[in-house]
């Protein structure tokens, strides 16, 4: 806890890496991934796709984490989430049908905008819609019922799966008003303290990226955060979402976490994915 | 907890002579058999001397730098620490894993019967802790240790 | 239903063995752990026992005990294998319950 105080301390202290204040989501990328250039320059750009993993500090977490990758635990859970994907529906549809006929889109585009719902849309909402117009059973009660929540995350990981490699493109256009103001919102999120330890996700993911907390908290740098997930913490055993670790990371801080698909989660994974634009999919993964 | 199990009853009945004539007649494959009950006495035993000598019947085991252990030094997780135990000494009929720190030291033990000096799992570790590797080779208990750091707590959640 | 699934590969370690990899979906409970929900402790529920058989024939009996990580994952490694050969894999946990699966050396 004392060393925890101390990196507190600096970060008050420090002002290194400030919100951009203007409005242009192609300027922000610009500014957020050359940060991350600049701060680890030996690191080749693919590697931030590997989390804490790709990080020189964490050499020998790679290490280990490269011997889980020989069997990862979640190909237990992949495997029920591609069983749950192959499945017909009663009236004959499919998961695959949805795909084609754009129900549910390529991975590397989530979050995308949706013009005619105005809203952010991520794999679990359409995947969850292509159930329901299908006649099946959605998931629900994602916050409390973590059965049907790691269900979800089982088969959004198998889905994931199927894109991995692609290079992360979120399909939002930026001139629609709206999409650029949830955006905002995202960023602002980002940049904005909360929780008893007042911290902001740019203090332990940009500034402290690469430092561990107490020899027990490696930090993971904000490049790269999105492209694992659903992903499967060593701490969990099985396959989660990945606004559940948002969940977990705001408590983390002492601050309430806010609901799965709340605009404020929405938000944040917009532009945390967008942040992280052109970074290959990896997910599921192993992540800390 | 533990119900007496067909297969206790029956390693039970050893000293009658009754398995040995099945297994002569064919009836029984030994290897299953005898291999089938699970050493309830070592993996509860509270020190490692007392899990090897459960196990294999004595604790003395000769440092050995035939075998490897490949383990992190510092585990970014004490719930799921790998470890992966090779040995060039020939004639290997037993691998296991203790760690010093745990309640009950035994975690896993291999017993191996054409395949070669190698084992490999994911333990659960309390805290930082010297673990050892015994291994059986040629009727002789040969071992090797290595210190995995644990640190538990941070921001963990 | 409890999955296993089972790898081969070359060994990295044992020169000319190919390493048999088993991961079984298990709790693996030690007993120790506080259901959140109930307040009482989770009982004990571990496998005990995985059998590995290469072509009809025992290679590996791995006695194990509530330390081993939830998920569990061993893997030995066998010097004769060769491609084609056909993997067993049985286990049994401390409630009787059982599993186990299949597979050929070498499959994709």
């Amino acid at each position: 806890m004392k060393k925890l105080l101390t990196l507190l301390a600096l970060v008050g202290l420090a002002s290194v890496a400030t919100l951009p204040a203007q409005a242009d989501p192609q300027s922000d990328l610009k500014e957020f991934q050359g940060y991350f250039k600049k701060k680890f320059p030996g690191v080749k750009f693919d590697e931030f796709a590997n989390g804490l993993y790709g990080l020189p500090e964490f050499k020998d977490y790679r290490k280990m984490w490269e011997s889980y990758n020989e069997f990862p635990p979640y190909e237990l859970g992949m495997e029920r989430g591609k069983q749950f994907w192959n499945k017909k529906f009663a009236n004959g549809g499919s998961f695959a049908a949805c795909v084609k006929k754009g129900v549910i889109r390529p991975a590397n585009t989530y979050p995308r905008w949706d013009k005619a719902s105005k809203s952010i849309r991520v794999a679990e909402l359409d995947i969850n819609a292509c159930l329901k117009m299908n006649g099946e059973q959605e998931f629900t009660d994602l916050d409390k019922d973590q059965k049907q929540r790691v269900a979800l995350a089982e088969v959004t990981a198998y889905f994931y799966s199927t894109y991995m490699g692609k290079r992360v493109k979120p399909d939002v256009d930026f001139k629609d008003p709206d999409a650029l103001a949830a955006y905002e919102r995202g960023k602002k999120y980002y940049w904005t303290r909360r929780g008893q330890l007042n911290f902001a996700c740019n203090h332990c993911h940009m500034e402290l990226a690469g430092k561990d907390l107490g020899g027990a908290q490696p930090l993971s740098a904000g490049l790269g955060h999105p492209v694992g997930w659903p992903a499967q913490r060593l701490e969990w055993a099985r396959l989660e979402t990945l606004m559940q670790r948002y969940a977990t990371c705001n408590s983390q801080v002492r601050a309430a976490p806010a609901k799965h698909y709340s605009d404020a989660y929405l938000t944040l994974q917009l532009y945390e994915t967008y942040m992280s634009s052109g970074l290959p999919l990896t997910a599921p993964a192993m992540r800390n | 907890m533990n119900p007496i199990t067909r297969r206790t009853f029956l390693k039970g009945s050893l000293a009658s002579g009754v398995l040995a004539v099945a297994a002569g007649a064919g009836l029984v494959k030994p290897t299953s058999v005898l291999a089938a009950s699970w050493p309830q006495a070592a993996f509860e035993a509270k020190g490692i001397d007392d899990a090897l000598k459960a196990l294999y019947g004595s604790a003395a085991a000769a440092e050995s730098s035939a075998i490897t252990i490949k383990a992190p030094i510092q585990a970014e997780n004490g719930a799921v620490v790998p470890i992966a135990v090779s040995t060039t000494l020939p004639g290997v009929e037993s691998i296991a894993v203790l760690v010093k720190e745990n309640a009950q030291p035994l975690v896993a033990a291999a017993t191996l019967n054409g395949a070669a000096g190698y084992f490999s799992a994911r333990m659960k570790m309390g805290k930082t802790s010297d673990v050892k590797v015994v291994v059986k080779a040629q009727g002789k208990l040969h071992t090797a240790t290595q210190q995995i750091k644990v640190t538990v707590g941070g921001c963990g959640g | 239903m409890s999955l296993t699934k089972i790898k081969t590969r070359p060994s990295k370690d044992v020169a000319g063995a190919t390493e048999i990899l088993v991961l079984v979906n298990h709790p693996m409970e030690t007993g120790q752990r506080v259901d959140p929900k109930t307040k009482e402790k989770v009982p004990a529920h571990w496998i005990q026992k995985v059998t590995i058989e290469l072509n009809g024939k025992t290679v590996a009996d791995v006695d194990m005990g509530v330390a081993v990580s939830k998920d569990p994952l061993i893997a030995v490694a066998v010097k004769t294998a060769k491609n084609g050969d056909k993997v067993k894999v049985s286990w049994s946990d401390n409630k009787g319950e059982k599993g186990g699966g299949d597979y050929v050396v070498g499959a994709a």
